[in-house]
């Protein structure tokens, strides 16, 4: 529930984490990210609000909050890099940067994630054009599978993002099919620049952890280019209108 | 029931089933053609795409009552130069993960290569577009088929 909140990477001397168990009307249970896709949404979001509030741009002041930890801003300062971060954007275009350490089974991994979203002009809309993605997952064994699961991690975590939206009448869900619960479509995946960081730290997990900064990159990007701040997910499709 | 034969991979088979039975649970559950899968049942996901004359079709929505004579091609029954090209640049650009969609994926890529020797992305988005996949494999369908149309010299 609150995975990448208690075991967040940003120096905060005063910290602490409480959850309380809500009972609800409907089971849910794992997707795939675990408690990370939701609770990843909100903290970098908070963070992307604290930055703002701040009036610091979003990839110094997430450098500035973890300059305790080296691999994170590796990831960081690699995908900004790549990303030119430090040059604006073209007019019309916006940019959003976040960043993941996911703590696996228990504590006993961790990958390190960050990401850059571009959003483009397209009629009236902004559509994600471009998605960069630095993982320091520890030793690569197939670099060819690892590329894979950062297209489709970063391609499911869309699914999540854009569309898989769940309402309930008379007790019953209203979604059926694909045509009610749609999947990302392949007009809708994005560019995917993979950035993977040469480590000594032995194999780390992998499967779920690009998923969760995929949202929140696009909700900062959002709120840069529409001054509309998203806080729900799916992001509804009018977050989108320019 | 009846008895209804179709023309599958070249070969009439026979086999008894109920005229409404469709194309899909015919092909796996009575001729155990399993390449083609299931997954909406509705025509909203591509995974149980075949052809008849050549032409995509969703099995899961077409009746066997009105195949008719049309001449059924699976994944199983493949061939020619734009399957051989699909096939190699799947291989080389290791599209599938978990591999689900990945038979109705590789005929709607065979149709458009044969329809269209070298697709823009556009044209790869509108033909590839009823196929979905869960595992999010778009990047390397779209390099690979790009790759295939260059290799039929497209
Ligand atoms: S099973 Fe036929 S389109 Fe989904
Ligand atoms: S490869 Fe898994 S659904 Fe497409």
């Amino acid at each position: 529930m609150v995975d990448g909140i208690y075991n967040q990477s940003y120096r905060l001397p005063n910290f602490l984490v409480e959850t309380i168990d809500t009972p609800l009307p409907v089971p849910v249970y794992f997707m795939r990210s675990v408690g990370s896709t939701a609770a990843v949404f909100f903290w970098e979001s908070f963070i992307s609000d604290l930055a703002n509030r701040a009036g610091i741009d979003q990839y110094t002041y997430r450098r500035n909050m973890l300059s305790h930890d080296p691999l994170a801003l590796r990831v960081l300062d690699v995908v900004a890099a790549a990303a030119h971060w430090t040059t604006p954007p073209a007019p019309g275009h916006a940019r959003g940067i976040s960043y993941n350490c996911y703590v696996g089974r228990g504590g006993r991994f961790k990958t390190y994630v960050a990401q850059v979203v571009e959003l483009a002009p397209d009629g009236d809309r902004l559509v994600l054009k471009r998605v960069f993605c630095a993982v320091d997952p520890g030793l690569v064994i197939n670099p060819n599978t690892l590329t894979a699961q950062i297209e489709g991690g970063i391609g499911f975590a869309l699914t999540t993002a854009l569309h898989s939206r769940i309402t309930f009448a008379n007790g019953v869900v209203e979604q059926s099919n694909f045509d009610s619960y749609p999947l990302l479509a392949i007009d809708e995946m994005p560019e995917i620049v993979p950035l993977i960081l040469p480590s000594d730290r032995p194999p780390q997990g992998f499967g779920e952890v690009v998923l969760a900064p995929v949202a929140p990159a696009i909700a900062q990007a959002l709120l840069q280019a529409t001054g509309r701040r998203i806080d729900v997910m799916p992001l509804p499709a009018d977050a989108f209108r320019r | 029931m009846a008895t209804v034969t179709l023309r599958i991979n070249g070969a009439n088979r026979s086999l008894e089933v109920d005229g409404d039975t469709p194309l899909l649970w015919a092909l796996r559950d009575h001729l155990k053609l399993t390449g083609t899968k299931f997954g909406c049942g509705e025509a909203y996901c591509g995974a149980c795409t075949v052809f008849v004359d050549g032409n995509p079709v969703r099995s899961c929505s077409l009746p066997v009552s009105q195949v008719g004579n049309g001449a059924i091609t699976t994944i199983e029954g493949i061939s020619g130069p734009e399957a051989a090209a699909v096939q190699q640049a799947w291989i080389a650009r290791d599209v599938p993960q978990c591999g689900y969609c990945q038979s109705g994926q590789i005929m709607s890529a065979i149709a458009l290569l044969k329809a269209i020797r070298k697709p823009t992305d556009r044209g790869i988005d509108l033909a590839m577009g009823g196929n979905l996949c869960r595992c999010a494999t778009y990047v390397r369908i779209r390099a690979a088929i790009h790759d295939a149309a260059r290799a039929l010299g497209g």
